[in-house]
């Protein structure tokens, strides 16, 4: 048995052109809790599929247990030898907790008897000390208990390493203090965990060490229970200036709004499920950034004022007129609120249609003349948006399924812009989209912020929020700050509720 | 199909036409050709103008079902009761006017009340499965099977088993009539293959169809109203059910209790073999109505070749799926 479970020495790994890992070292010893901790794209998720065994590194070593890990076609080897709880359920809704702790493996008798596999579950739950009985649907679980079934079921299947996968995003506070205590019991038991987490506050209550990546690099290890949060804060954010092809440098030379300068937007939105409510008040020519993870809340606040979430209470003032319930997507489109959504290919475009439809899809009243579609008129638009946009195509009659994301990206803009809207809300505009194409998307709605658009963005990239004249940070359904010209470091902390700190310890 | 790929631009250029000739739509060509060849060497009679205007008269009948079924699988959803619809309206219609066997409603005299009835039920019918499948949010295959039984049992227990006859003129007129030799029933299919084309090509509504039937979240996103859409396609396509109903009704100049029974399936198979996705968001109406001619010449080249009756079912099946094998090695069916 070898002392470190994980150790791996100047790991690489190229996807294409991108480098997701780029020297990357680390060790995990046996029984410990590592804390992982990294940025959006610093290479966790890179880290977590080689070391389930899902890729192989391309150079640099690794060793599992001391020595080289199994081949990859090989699943069982590497079930044993380490599991991964993800942040998505792996556990089928509709069985029960003890046929999804056994599924495909049963007793390897032609008949299952159902009362020895329940026994034998409720024996493994209850060495493992988790207090859930093994007839019960997971259908019905909690969140939180749901998570445990997972993590049974992974020391069941003889893995004494799992990896928690931000476990904690979806959890309410009592549940994570639960998972937290478990956690600690278990590897009191000699259970190795790597807790990857957004939360800073909670890898000192968990991990014993800590190791943070940036660009696909180990930057910082350390002892989790010694190491300042603002050291940690510090080595995610890097000094090295990483987004600097964006406009969003130029943001502190966007001059003062004129005094008289409308207000376009007013809100006092309540949104079901959240603490706290959006106080919201934007004018034209306005950026305002909602800034957390998921599940704090931001994502949340903005789908309401684009009426895509109808739970909620309070009031929207838009162009000075309060908005009738019901508002849906259909008349906030109508009154002038356009929503840029997350995901292109699944809620944002139609992918088996072209450029041009997709991109005129909200404005189709305007382009049609008496009954039919002025095709004309519309064709005109098409082609000014793929010049004024610079999209890379050879014909707005190409389906945007044919397109490169940044490409795809700036249709979708043309098309939440083509219903000349006073109010865009973007959600992580600029996510997975190549650095040139991010600056010209940024650059596109700087153009139409001069000309009165008010802007909301939503993410959770400083780099993004830089663009913004003023951000709220939330998290867990609080705002926690709001602020104009903060620092990446102070965006970062804020956004992994190093403020909260205080109250939750 | 992949999303990633990124294309420059120019160099795909003349493979887009290539691809162009071979969308679904398109595939269907050479193989009417070849049927027709075919059924030309077999069968001397399969060229006469006799036997073309039969062909055309079924064509128009189960032609304007499948328009009314594209609309519905172009919007992305299903409707199997069509053909019950196809069956049911014309008899409401006819229940309304006729004493027929002493059990009709004699409500009015004018055989135009008649026909105006026909169209409610078709819009009624399409009205209340889109309920079911738009509002209560059913699963469409399963609501509408239980639409296509129950409606289906209505017109047997109307009729208990009866064929309906003795219908007005007006009624009969639109699936018998011949206009300079073609029939009506045809040049009433070719006008609404024309306005339904040009509705989805150029009008907005025909473009949220697609969009909605492509991707519903990105036509809700878009400000759509994807839901009001779908009950518009249901109501389309149970009006044109109704009149492709009393298309057939017309030509056999009676209404049998089956009136459409079983023509779904084939109004299924010639959209799938005219380029239509069963997935929603892709496929043309000229597309369905080249799959419906396919279907109904291989029929016809069955029948004059003498294959016995008790065999056509088979040998049309048999033939629907060597199609689709044909369409997916030309990979024109891209879009299943």
């Amino acid at each position: 048995m070898s002392e470190q479970i994980v150790k791996i020495d100047g790991a690489v790994k190229r996807f294409g052109g991108t480098t997701a890992l780029n020297g990357l070292s680390m060790e995990i010893r046996r029984g410990e809790s590592h804390g992982l901790i990294g940025r959006n794209g610093a290479g966790k998720s890179t880290l977590v599929s080689i070391l389930t065994g899902l890729r192989a590194i391309d150079s640099g070593t690794f060793l599992l247990n001391g020595s080289a890990p199994p081949a990859l076609s090989d699943r069982n080897a590497w079930r044993e030898a380490v599991a991964c709880v993800y942040q998505h359920r792996t556990l089928v809704p509709d069985l029960s907790v003890a046929e999804n702790l056994y599924l495909g493996r049963y007793q390897r008798k032609r008949m299952i008897s159902w009362r020895a596999l329940n026994q034998e579950a409720a024996a493994a739950l209850e060495s493992w000390n988790i207090p859930i009985l093994p007839t019960t649907q997971v259908r019905d679980l909690g969140v939180g208990e749901a998570q445990m079934v997972e993590i049974a079921r992974a020391l069941n299947q003889g893995s004494r390493f799992v990896i928690l996968d931000e476990p904690t995003a979806q959890l309410i506070a009592s549940e994570i203090d639960q998972l937290v205590s478990r956690v600690n019991e278990l590897r009191e038991r000699g259970v190795t965990f790597l807790f990857i987490s957004h939360h800073l506050d909670e890898v000192p209550r968990v991990c014993d060490a800590v190791t943070v990546l940036r660009n696909g690099r180990d930057v910082l290890h350390g002892d989790a229970q010694k190491l300042p949060t603002a050291q940690i804060v510090s080595a995610m954010v890097g000094d090295e200036a990483t987004g600097i092809a964006l406009t969003a440098s130029e943001h502190v030379a966007r001059p003062a709004l004129a005094p008289e300068t409308p207000v376009v937007l007013k809100a006092r939105v309540k949104v079901d499920g959240c603490q706290d409510a959006l106080e919201l008040s934007l004018r034209a020519g306005e950026v305002v950034g909602f800034a957390g993870h998921s599940g704090s809340g931001s994502r949340h606040m903005a789908l309401a004022l684009a009426g895509h979430i109808s739970k909620w209470s309070g009031e929207i003032v838009l162009n000075g007129k309060s908005v009738s319930k019901p508002w849906n997507p259909r008349t906030a489109v109508e009154r002038g609120m356009a929503l840029l959504p997350e995901d292109r290919i699944k809620t944002g475009l139609v992918g088996s249609m072209s450029i041009e439809d997709n991109i005129t899809l909200p404005s189709l009243k305007a382009f049609s003349k008496r009954v039919l579609i002025d095709r004309r008129a519309r064709r005109k638009f098409a082609e000014g948006n793929r010049a004024d946009l610079g999209i890379v195509c050879h014909s707005i009659k190409q389906g945007v399924g044919e397109l490169s994301g940044g490409n795809q990206q700036k249709v979708l803009l043309g098309s939440a812009l083509s219903s000349n809207p006073s109010v865009l809300i973007l959600l992580h505009p600029t996510a997975g989209v190549d650095i040139a194409s991010k600056a010209t998307i940024l650059d596109i709605v700087e153009r139409r912020r001069r000309d009165g658009l008010g802007v909301i963005l939503v993410s959770d990239e400083p780099e993004e929020l830089a663009f913004c004249d003023r951000v709220q940070v939330w998290v867990r359904g609080r705002k926690v700050i709001e602020k104009s010209g903060m620092s990446e470091e102070e965006l970062v902390s804020a956004m992994e509720g190093f403020h909260l700190s205080p109250e939750l310890s | 199909m992949t999303h990633s790929s990124p294309i420059t631009a120019g160099a795909v250029a003349p493979k887009r036409v290539l691809s162009d000739l071979l969308q679904p739509e398109w595939a269907i060509l050479p193989v009417l050709v070849v049927v027709m060849i075919i059924g030309a060497a077999l069968n001397s009679a399969f060229l006469s103008y006799d036997n073309f205007y039969g062909v055309v008269q079924q064509a128009s009948e189960l032609g304007i079902l499948t328009m009314g079924l594209t609309v519905v699988l172009i919007a992305g959803k299903f409707d199997l009761s069509l053909e019950s619809t196809f069956g049911l309206a014309p008899m409401v219609g006819v229940y309304c006017l006729l004493d027929a066997g002493g059990s009709g409603l004699n409500l009015a005299d004018s055989p135009f009340l008649a026909l105006v009835a026909i169209f409610l039920t078709g819009a009624l019918i399409g009205a209340f499965n889109g309920i079911l499948v738009v509002y209560l949010k059913f699963n469409a295959f399963i609501a509408t099977l239980a639409t296509l039984i129950l409606l289906r049992g209505i017109s047997l227990g109307l009729t208990r088993g009866e064929t309906l006859s003795d219908l007005p003129s007006l009624l009969i007129y639109p699936g018998e009539a011949t206009v300079l030799g073609a029939p009506v029933s045809f040049l009433v299919a070719l006008g609404l293959l024309v306005i339904i084309t040009v509705f989805m090509s150029r009008h907005r509504i025909g473009r949220m169809l697609y969009a909605v039937g492509g991707n519903p979240q990105a036509a809700r996103v878009a400000g759509i109203p994807v839901e009001r859409i779908l009950m518009g396609v249901f109501v389309v396509a149970g009006m044109l059910a109704a009149l492709a109903g009393l298309l057939q009704a017309g030509r056999i100049a009676s209404i049998p209790s089956s009136l459409g029974q079983n023509l779904i399936f084939n109004a299924f198979a010639a959209a799938v073999l005219g380029g239509v996705s069963l997935n929603g968001g892709r496929g043309t109406i000229a597309g369905a109505c080249g799959g419906v001619l396919l279907l109904v010449l291989i029929q016809d080249v069955l029948v004059l070749s003498q294959v016995p009756a008790y065999w056509i079912n088979a040998t049309t099946g048999g033939i629907i799926l060597i199609a689709l094998f044909i369409s997916k090695i030309s990979g024109a069916d891209k879009a299943n």
